[in-house]
């Protein structure tokens, strides 16, 4: 009876073994040595400078523009009667509605620039702008 | 946020007041563009969609904050840039299983999700000899972030997205018209929509490299259309730092921001004769890709319109309903972006059995897209409200008036492409974008 047993645990440690030879060799995955670029590049960026900063609004010209986004236009209305009532000897310029061009999000530097240039134009001493979402 | 970063260069100050689940993505903004910092007003978000009294009462809570930051803000003392030259790219040592590598690169935001190919200094050298251009050539500052792209890390890319040596001067092409300010990429990149990138090739490059043009050549089983799509949007969203949630705000995403959609075109099966890029000026012999971004595709299954017009109208309708909300009415392509000068072109991907179809009735495409250009009309009532005001020259109109969404057939762009069936695509652009970019393939 010994001798029976012996060959039946022998031939099922055997065929054990083979079955779980595929998992051994896959967990054998070598760990190696890479060496590898760095995808993410560098940033380079020219600084620029901020516009000088304002200390007061009275008398000043305050240009409010509106990206063409819905309801910057009436926060910017809302934003302008405030000014009227707060700060009367301010000037307020309302660009969306003197300049309907200027009605958007650029979209690229040439057509920002010429918004910018708009707005200069007007004499502005600073612009309210809305960005809404 | 650029066209306030622009004011502030000529020398106005600016405040801004900001949705405030997008101040980051302006605060980003405005670094990339060279300034320190500029004076934001959080307010609540949304300011979109709400009603008048809610948005006025939104103003006079943030009135205080404005005037405050008008007349007493200061920009935050910003560390000195340390300048790094871009090339040659920094090496890494790495000791781990592939897994382990792919894992790292995702950690480090050096992948976007799907496995990547280690990108060796070998495995780049050996790109590199596709090309002639020097690899520490800076072929684009890619936006948002404004990384350093050059030629070296486009080769990096490619090994990164499985491309091969020979794909090199397709690659460089595609970083040329993404990077046309036509194409607008930082607002394609970083808009609440979900746009992706579309390449259409032309050429003998086509069957030279395996370019998929014919049955499923927007699907799988299409490696180098795929490892193209996937090298976009590695450049975009790791060295261009477009990433979700803070900097590309695509409320849902797309697809197409994971593996760009690049197809060819089917020149064989193009009943007009004249491929796209021909029509654009080139010649047949050129090697030419155009780029634009669009709105995801809509689909036309037509099995049934035997006749060009029949075929046409139906197109017509889904042409109408495509970017429905953001879109107007009588738009012009010569007139730039506005609110409501809103998604200018689209593109009609025609399957050949259509395009056959259409061809037995219009014999010109500039012919198919003026009878699309008729008959692709909406009711006022169902263009968004501002997006369609039609001129006086138009004549009476009310709710129920017909209005259509173009003026010329320049803005209706059709190319044949894919395999048969009765089946065509639908791809309208971004409002922002110019117009198409097409550049020659040069090797």
């Amino acid at each position: 009876m010994r001798r029976p047993f012996i060959a039946r645990l022998f031939f099922a440690v055997v065929i054990g073994a083979g079955l779980l030879l595929p998992s051994v060799s896959i967990a054998k995955e070598q760990a190696q040595e890479w060496e590898i670029i760095n995808p993410a590049g560098v940033v380079q960026i020219k600084q620029e400078q901020l516009a000088p900063r304002i200390t007061t609004l009275e008398r000043k010209t305050i240009v409010l523009r509106w990206n063409g986004k819905h309801n910057g236009d009436n926060f910017l209305n809302r934003i302008a009667e405030l000014l009227k009532e707060r700060v009367p000897s301010a000037k307020v310029i309302k660009l969306y509605e003197v300049d309907k061009s200027t009605n958007k999000i650029s979209g690229n530097l040439a057509e920002s620039t010429r918004i910018a240039q708009v707005i200069k134009g007007l004499g502005a001493d600073i612009v309210i702008a809305a960005q809404t979402d | 946020m650029v066209d306030q970063s622009q004011v502030e260069k000529v020398g106005i100050p600016t405040v801004t007041a900001s949705s405030d689940q997008f101040t980051g993505l302006a605060k980003n903004t405005v670094k990339s563009l060279g300034l320190p910092d500029m004076a934001f007003v959080d307010v609540a978000h949304p300011m979109g969609m709400i009603s008048l009294q809610e948005i006025r009462a939104r103003a006079d809570e943030a009135f205080p904050k404005i005037v405050q930051m008008a007349t007493n803000w200061k920009p935050s003392a910003t560390a000195v840039q340390k300048i790094t030259p871009a090339y040659p790219a920094e090496r890494i040592k790495f000791k781990g299983t592939y897994e382990a590598l792919d894992k790292m690169f995702y950690d480090k935001g050096w992948s976007i999700g799907l496995p990547i190919i280690p990108p060796t200094p070998e495995k780049v050298a050996a790109m590199l000899k596709g090309t002639k251009r020097k690899p520490d050539e800076i072929v684009w500052a890619v936006p948002p972030r404004m990384g350093q792209l050059t030629v070296e890390l486009v080769a990096a890319y490619g090994v990164m997205a499985r491309c091969k040596p020979e794909h090199m001067p397709l690659l460089l092409a595609v970083v040329k018209a993404l990077s046309n300010p036509d194409y607008d990429w930082r607002g394609n990149s970083t808009t609440t929509a979900p746009t992706n990138p579309v390449i259409i090739i032309n050429g003998p490059i086509l069957d030279e490299l395996g370019i998929g043009y014919s049955t499923g050549a927007l699907g799988g089983e299409m490696p180098v259309n795929i490892s193209v799509g996937y090298f976009i949007n590695l450049v975009g969203d790791i060295i261009g730092g477009s990433v979700p949630p803070e900097i590309d705000k695509s409320t849902h995403g797309s697809r197409g921001d994971l593996v760009a959609v690049v197809i060819g075109e089917n020149e064989k099966l193009n009943p007009w004769k004249q491929s796209y890029a021909v029509e654009q000026g080139f010649k047949p012999t050129d090697n030419v890709l155009t780029a634009y971004s669009a709105y995801m595709g809509n689909i036309n299954v037509d099995h049934t319109s035997v006749k060009g017009e029949e075929l046409l109208n139906t197109m017509a309708a889904g042409l109408a309903g495509a970017a429905s909300g953001v879109s107007a009415c009588m738009t012009r392509f010569d007139r730039s972006y506005a609110v409501e000068n809103a998604v200018r072109f689209a593109f009609l991907f025609l399957g050949p059995e259509h395009a056959d179809t259409i061809y037995n009735d219009f014999r010109t495409k500039k012919s198919a897209s003026e009878y699309l250009v008729k008959k692709t009309v909406l009711p006022l009532w169902m263009y968004a409200p501002a997006r369609c005001k039609p001129p006086k020259e138009f004549g009476p109109y009310d709710a129920n008036t017909p209005i259509p969404r173009f003026t010329g057939p320049e803005q209706i762009r059709i190319i044949v492409t894919g395999g048969p069936g009765k089946q065509s695509q639908i791809w309208p652009t971004f409002p922002s974008v110019t117009k198409p970019v097409s550049v020659l393939i040069e090797k």
